[in-house]
């Protein structure tokens, strides 16, 4: 790759592969603080690494497998201090249900089902979500206990993932009729 | 097209273990016994494909929380209701700054990989009333963020998201990032900057048109308290670290003097409406918590005319060990009219900041923004 080439190219596969990568990491480090930290460091490298490119490989594939070496990376930093997958399950969630298509269809999905959410699961949401509030601080600022704001989470996310398959199929239907 | 998937009756119970399960790992809420549990299940192909589904949904969540009342989202079919600025801004950033990084300031990136600091603010008596006030006392520890109320008696949550955004910039320029998913970071010689504009930058609308160029900052919606009948939102707009810059400061040789102009649209509400520009010198006194040393305030009553945009001026002199500077506007509506301030739109536009240096009978005027 020459060096005129980067800024274009380079920075319009980087932008384009933002959403994926994110997605990606999380799910090898389900941990958003970690997960946007080893997004930071993959983009960082990703920019060092810019001159080793081959413009005609495929950008997704190379950025992601960056990706996962920096979260073994972080996986080893912190092995005795949090949870982490083992190396099995780090090989074996693969990088096919993040391509920009299907997150493309499930934004749009995840955008109605949202604003569907009942108002008491909208408000959860918002703080959990929006202003990146842990369990603890949600619980303190509406006076629940720690395991009703855990529930409540979790009927949040199993929600909006049916309602997500439902109106994934529905536009499957549009498609096809 | 991509496909939904569905499954047959006697995987669904073990999908919904998936769920709960990833919901509590989500949440940092899960007991090691469960998490081995999880690492099982994800063993089985068609469990492993409901936690990707889980993830992606996860991480769309967070990553397009942008929007400040409710998640909207880059729809390609219909117009976009929101200028989704998230990605370019990344790349953007990313690539025009760091490769300056890595040339210019090696010293950066190793910070980059080595710092681990975490904000907190600690609660200090900000008399927000004088224009410069000079150090305060801090009495309690914990997330606070009073040096962002211009009126303490006002409901707090009007400004737990100045605080949340505040906190949120401090940590992004000591941890030294490159980018932000909530402001976009520019990195100068001699200081850097998490801004909120660009990604709160809406274009004319409702019959209100940008000073300038072509996006104005909006206001997210206000706080309505009914019983006080005061409605209110204050926001951090700009964060800038001064660490470099801190030798020069002291005995009145530095001061900041910023302006922007305020504007309020045609709406039901058709009272004034209370614009402040705040800014704030805060220090890094100790590893995880900061101080606010000074602070100044400047307050107008906008006109009911959305032609019209009224400025506003705020100046600040830095104390010695000033590290953080941080700007906030607030906007406040009283008496019945607050009552339906949800209703109602609030624009800036043209903020300026200027840091002015005296050294050796030389001013020297460093342009913020």
């Amino acid at each position: 790759m020459t060096k005129e080439k980067f800024p274009v190219e380079y920075s319009r596969n980087l932008t384009s592969i933002q959403r994926s990568l994110y997605a990606y990491i999380l799910s090898l480090l389900p941990n958003r603080t970690d997960a946007e930290d080893v997004l930071q460091e993959t983009n960082l490298i990703l920019c060092q690494k810019a001159s080793e490119y081959d413009p005609a490989g495929h950008f997704q594939g190379w950025a992601f497998k960056i990706a996962r070496f920096q979260v073994m990376k972080q996986i080893t930093k912190n092995k005795r201090s949090k949870l982490h997958f083992n190396n099995d399950i780090v090989e074996n969630l693969t990088t096919d249900d993040f391509d920009p298509e299907r997150i493309r269809i499930t934004q749009k999905a995840l955008q109605y089902c949202y604003e569907i959410l009942p108002e008491h699961m909208r408000t959860v949401a918002k703080m959990r979500f929006r202003e990146e509030m842990n369990l603890k601080e949600i619980s303190v600022k509406i006076k629940r206990p720690l395991g009703s704001i855990s529930a409540t989470l979790h009927r949040i996310r199993s929600n909006l993932s049916k309602c997500v398959q439902n109106k994934m199929l529905a536009y499957k239907r549009e498609a096809e009729y | 097209m991509p496909v939904s998937h569905t499954y047959p009756m006697s995987e669904e119970i073990s999908l919904e273990e998936v769920d709960l399960l990833t919901s509590q790992v989500l949440d940092e809420a899960i007991s090691s016994d469960d998490f081995a549990r999880l690492e099982t299940l994800l063993l089985n192909p068609v469990y492993r494909r409901r936690y990707l589904d889980l993830m992606l949904q996860e991480s769309l969540l967070h990553w397009e929380e942008s929007k400040p009342e409710s998640l909207t989202f880059e729809d390609p079919i219909k117009p976009r209701l929101f200028p989704f600025p998230i990605i370019s801004a990344v790349a953007a950033i990313f690539v025009a700054v760091g490769g300056m990084i890595f040339i210019k300031f090696p010293d950066i990136l190793e910070d980059f990989y080595l710092s681990e600091k975490e904000v907190t603010f600690h609660k200090s008596s900000v008399d927000s009333d004088k224009p410069i006030n000079p150090q305060t006392h801090f009495s309690a520890s914990g997330v606070d963020a009073t040096f962002l109320l211009s009126n303490p008696s006002a409901s707090a949550s009007a400004y737990e998201t100045a605080e949340f955004q505040a906190k949120h910039g401090i940590e992004a320029l000591l941890k030294n990032r490159t980018f932000d998913n909530k402001g976009h970071i520019s990195l100068h010689p001699k200081f850097s900057t998490w801004s909120r504009l660009e990604k709160c930058g809406v274009p004319s609308e409702n019959g209100v048109l940008p000073l300038s160029g072509s996006d104005m900052f909006k206001f997210s919606q206000m706080v309505i308290d009914v019983d006080s009948q005061i409605a209110e939102i204050a926001e951090t707009i700009q964060v800038v670290d001064l660490r470099n810059l801190q030798d020069s400061f002291g005995e009145g040789s530095a001061t900041v003097d910023a302006a922007v102009l305020f504007n309020q649209a045609h709406g039901v509400a058709n009272d004034s409406t209370e614009f402040t520009l705040s800014i704030h010198a805060l220090s890094c006194s100790t590893e995880n918590t900061h101080e606010s040393l000074a602070s100044s305030k400047s307050t107008i009553l906008s006109d009911l005319s959305p032609q019209s945009w009224e400025e506003v001026k705020s100046e600040i002199v830095l104390p010695e060990k000033t590290d953080f500077l941080v700007l906030a506007f607030s906007a406040k509506k009283i008496g019945p009219d607050a009552l339906i301030a949800d209703a109602s739109h609030h624009y800036a536009d043209n903020l300026n900041i200027n840091l002015s240096l005296q050294s050796s009978g030389v001013r020297t005027v460093i342009e913020i923004l």
